[in-house]
């Protein structure tokens, strides 16, 4: 509950304006934020940004900031630095849609006006007749026949027209003078004054209050910092991220690539022979949901932020960049223990998941992850392969996403990293005299394509048609890694689990899920052959609303021409049945063109149609006719209507709730066992791997 | 596709800097394959240069994003640097009727992990040209907005609900003189000007390489 506190006050904080009163800073009470927040759980030693927001626009004289009784700068041996900035309020984009009513009134054009977020002028009405002051000029508006048109008497303007806009509901949106428009302030900012510090090291085990003044506000919150595990039983840690994976769709992917006979799954997926199984929930610092951001951000920094965030606590000052950081698991194991690093994602490397391992920012626009790419060069983990390419190639050339002229390929190149853009040159890159120490695979200049365009429908793979598969990028990485004596941590995201689930698309979402679990497979089996002293563990990050009911026979639902004739096709309990997906290759991966399918279906999306059959296309499952998705006649076209349930403007399927599994192998694994926030997580591999921050050097 | 009947055309869509009120968009079949375009029937767009002439498009569009810019603008300062960059084919292919029918296939020859997309020989020599294209509309972000991105298929996505990382490279942006169009999910022909080269929208950020400025738009049926 103490979470939601805070979130709530956050959300007052925002929403905040600026209240000008008689009262003296002291009597006064001002919203306070402190991250991080109440309960944010600490390994000793572990490197954290600490910032105080108070909402007004300066500092009271009594503000004060201690930590368990002791002024703060005096128990963190460092002096503060002072940042402060406005937040919120917005200027509506001037347009002249609407006209003005007949009872339009002159006065409603009075107020403050701005250019871009600066306020430039005030415009004031006084018995039917205008002025207009700005930077101590001066001028009166003489009123002409329209009355939206005025004509500037005295100061720099004299003589120009100034003309008002209304939107189309008839509200004053701005003025023009000549060719420069002026927006009408729709809401004020917010004054937020902050202290920082930067780069602090959490104290010894134990709980720590921090405690704010601020005028009449006295604020506190309590970090925990926990004891450090003394032994390391495990010397590498691989964890295994299948974004968006669900129960429902581990148990949907084991029938169609093991098969079923006589109720009898035929094999095992490898995930299967856990030695330990948990359920971690996955709420956000801000909400009961979440995305791939907060929930990566948990599992390696083992803190709850807020959705779209990473690897910090989210201010409210503009940069997305410098919100109060918290150190990663990677971070804190190179420090500590010298240990190779790796990440390997079927994303863009830049992505939510991956990026979580080193990057520290509030959101993920394409400014931040190209951000990212450049914190990814920063932390220069010993392998990272994935997507991405169009991060590391310079603005000016066609195809990239960065806006500055860093040539990151190249930067990589000379930082000792060989680099690799195909499956081919992958192969290459490990087959040479010598195993490279530091390798850079990039196979596509966004996300790379998923299985079942690489292997079956590969018309869709456009230019590039030599992409590595994930368990062929997750023997590499080991194989690089493992060079270490220290031993390595190693990421595996599988992200178009959730990628394809999103559009509605099972096969393309569930050969993923097969894929990964085929790495999982050949992971475990490596560590058992070579480094028994190998932790691995498996999880989602979030949940996805899919869901297999029964079957649909493809002959009865194909000929139907009307959406009930079609449902007859669709069966339940014993008539369901079992879908009859083969696996010729015996490759794991099944055919999922069958007379009989699963009856799969996601529980929210857009309206659209569904045939539950394999398309040969990615799919687009609803458009957007003037804001609000509707069925896109080009998908499932031979599907059944589905009415959408969400909000008009959403396009596909969302996260949902439910909390995720997860699977633990070797040793450590027992502290997997259990119902837990994924933060755990981070903590459950910290324990494994003997983890005390406070010990490096 | 299945683009086959012949719609009566219900409106004219100028896109003269003073278009005519209820602009409407007129239905026309698709272009039939390997056949003669067909001629350029419209007027030019006439949008003046409003801004300083520089040697890459990228380094004079590429400043802060200006919120307050008045309809067309944007695109008036697209059009300065486009008609200052002159890209040079690696083999110069010529025309010799317009407008140039081009497809989203014949954009680009491949892509390169280190240097990025390699544009095709006939998209640079297409430069300042007449050409016409079909694709999809991507789902408007403003009705105020005075441009839209041509696609090949249709997305689903909200073009700026994310990032303009996440577009597809085949895309062309379409500049309207006129500030607002109709929205359409339906299959659109555009006609008019191509621009070759990054630049950069001054008011939305929206990075493109590929756009045309157009004298006509209408839809397919």
């Amino acid at each position: 509950m103490k979470h939601n506190r805070l979130a709530v006050l956050f959300g007052l904080g925002l929403a905040a304006t600026l209240a000008f009163t008689t009262v003296t800073a002291q009597e006064e009470a001002f919203p306070v934020l402190i991250l991080p927040v109440n309960q944010a759980q600490f390994l000793p030693g572990a490197e954290f940004d600490f910032r105080v927001e108070v909402h007004t626009r300066n500092l009271p004289e009594n503000f004060a900031v201690t930590v368990n009784g002791t002024p703060a700068a005096e128990f963190f041996g460092a002096d503060p630095v002072n940042e402060d900035w406005e937040f919120g309020g917005s200027v509506v984009r001037f347009n002249a849609d609407g006209v003005p009513a007949a009872d339009f009134d002159v006065a409603s054009l009075a107020g403050e006006y701005y250019l871009r977020d600066n306020p430039v002028a005030t415009i004031a009405a006084a018995d039917g007749a205008l002025t207009w002051a700005a930077d101590g000029e001066t001028a009166t508006l003489e009123a002409t026949d329209n009355v939206l048109v005025y004509t500037v008497v005295g100061g720099p303007a004299d003589g120009a027209t100034l003309t008002f806009g209304l939107n189309a509901n008839g509200a004053v949106t701005g003025y023009t003078i000549g060719d420069a428009a002026f927006g009408r302030l729709s809401s004020l900012p917010t004054q937020s004054s902050s202290v920082i510090w930067r780069s602090m090291e959490a104290p010894a085990a134990g709980e720590y209050t921090v405690e704010v003044t601020a005028g009449a506000t006295t604020q506190a919150v309590t970090w925990v910092v926990r004891e450090p595990s003394t032994e390391r039983a495990a010397r590498n840690v691989i964890l295994f991220v299948a974004d968006g994976m669900t129960v429902p769709m581990i148990t949907a992917a084991r029938i169609a690539s093991q098969g079923i006979t006589a109720g009898r799954i035929e094999g095992q997926f490898a995930m299967d022979s856990a030695e330990a199984i948990g359920l971690a929930h996955t709420n956000s610092l801000d909400t009961i949901m979440s995305d791939s951001a907060n929930t990566a951000s948990a599992l390696n920094t083992g803190h709850i932020g807020r959705v779209n965030a990473t690897g910090s606590y989210s201010d409210t000052s503009p940069s997305r960049l410098d919100d109060p950081r918290v150190e990663t698991l990677a971070s804190m194991l190179r420090r500590a223990y010298g240990m190779s690093i790796g990440f390997v994602t079927t994303s863009d490397f830049t992505d939510a998941t991956p990026a979580a391992g080193w990057a520290h920012g509030r959101d993920r626009a394409s400014a931040t992850r190209a951000n990212f790419a450049i914190q990814a060069f920063d932390f220069q983990p010993e392998v990272l392969l994935g997507g991405g390419g169009q991060y590391l190639i310079p603005a000016g050339v066609d195809g990239s996403a960065r806006t500055d002229d860093r040539d990151l390929f190249t930067e990589f190149e000379t930082a000792g990293y060989s680099i690799a853009t195909s499956a081919t040159e992958l192969e290459s890159a490990l087959t040479g005299d010598a195993l490279p120490e530091r390798l850079l695979g990039i196979f596509h200049p966004r996300d790379l394509s998923v299985w079942l365009d690489r292997n079956v429908y590969t018309d869709n793979l456009g230019d590039f048609t030599d992409q590595p598969g994930l368990v062929d990028m997750t023997m590499a990485a080991i194989e690089v890694l493992a060079q270490n004596e220290n031993g390595f941590y190693l990421t595996v995201e599988s992200a178009s689990v959730d990628k394809q689930i999103h559009p509605l698309d099972q096969e393309r979402a569930l050969s993923d899920l097969i894929e990964f679990d085929q790495a999982l497979g050949a992971a475990i089996a490596w560590a058992q052959e070579n480094a028994p002293d190998t932790l691995i563990v498996v999880t989602a990050d979030h949940g996805h609303g899919y869901e297999v009911y029964g079957t649909v026979d493809v002959a009865t639902f194909n000929a139907g021409t009307t959406d009930l004739e079609r449902r007859e096709g669709i069966q339940v309990y014993a008539d369901a049945g079992f879908p009859t997906y083969t696996d010729p290759d015996g490759d794991g991966f099944p055919d999922w063109n069958a007379d009989v399918v699963f009856a799969g279906t996601v529980n929210n999306g857009p309206e659209h149609t569904e045939d539950f059959q394999v398309s040969p296309v990615p799919r687009v499952p609803a458009i957007n006719q003037d804001g609000v998705y509707v069925d896109n006649p080009d998908d499932d076209p031979n599907g059944i209507l589905i009415t959408g349930s969400l909000a008009p403007n959403a396009s596909t399927g969302v996260h949902t709730l439910q909390d995720v599994p997860v699977f633990a192998f070797g040793p450590g694994a027992d502290a997997f066992m259990g119902v837990y926030h994924q933060s755990e997580i981070f903590f459950g591999m910290a324990e494994a791997l003997g983890l005390n921050p406070a010990a490096a050097e | 596709m299945r683009f086959i009947t012949l719609i009566i055309a219900l409106a004219v869509f100028l896109l003269a800097a003073c278009s005519p009120d209820n602009a409407q968009l007129v239905q026309v079949t698709a272009l039939p394959t390997g056949q003669t375009p067909p001629t350029r029937t419209t007027l030019p767009v006439t949008l003046e240069p409003a801004q300083t002439q520089a040697q890459s498009p990228l380094a004079a569009t590429a400043t802060p994003l200006a919120n307050n810019l008045m309809a067309g603008q944007a695109a008036a300062m697209a059009l300065a640097t486009d008609t200052a960059f002159q890209p040079t084919p690696r083999s110069e292919v010529s025309f010799n009727e317009f407008p140039v029918p081009i497809t989203f296939d014949q954009f680009y020859d491949g892509y390169n992990m280190r240097t990025g997309l390699l544009l095709s020989d006939m998209l640079v020599s297409l430069d300042g040209q007449e050409v016409v294209m079909e694709g999809y509309m991507a789902p408007p972000l403003k009705p105020e907005l005075d441009y839209f991105v041509l696609t090949r298929v249709r997305l689903a996505f909200c073009p700026f609900c994310s990032s303009t990382g996440d577009w597809p490279n085949d895309i062309a942006l379409v500049y309207l003189a006129d500030g607002t169009t109709t929205a359409t999910t339906a299959a659109i022909r555009v006609t008019g000007r191509i621009e070759i080269g990054a630049s950069v929208d001054a008011e939305t950020g929206m990075v493109s390489l590929v756009r045309i400025y157009a004298d006509s738009l209408e839809t397919l049926q």
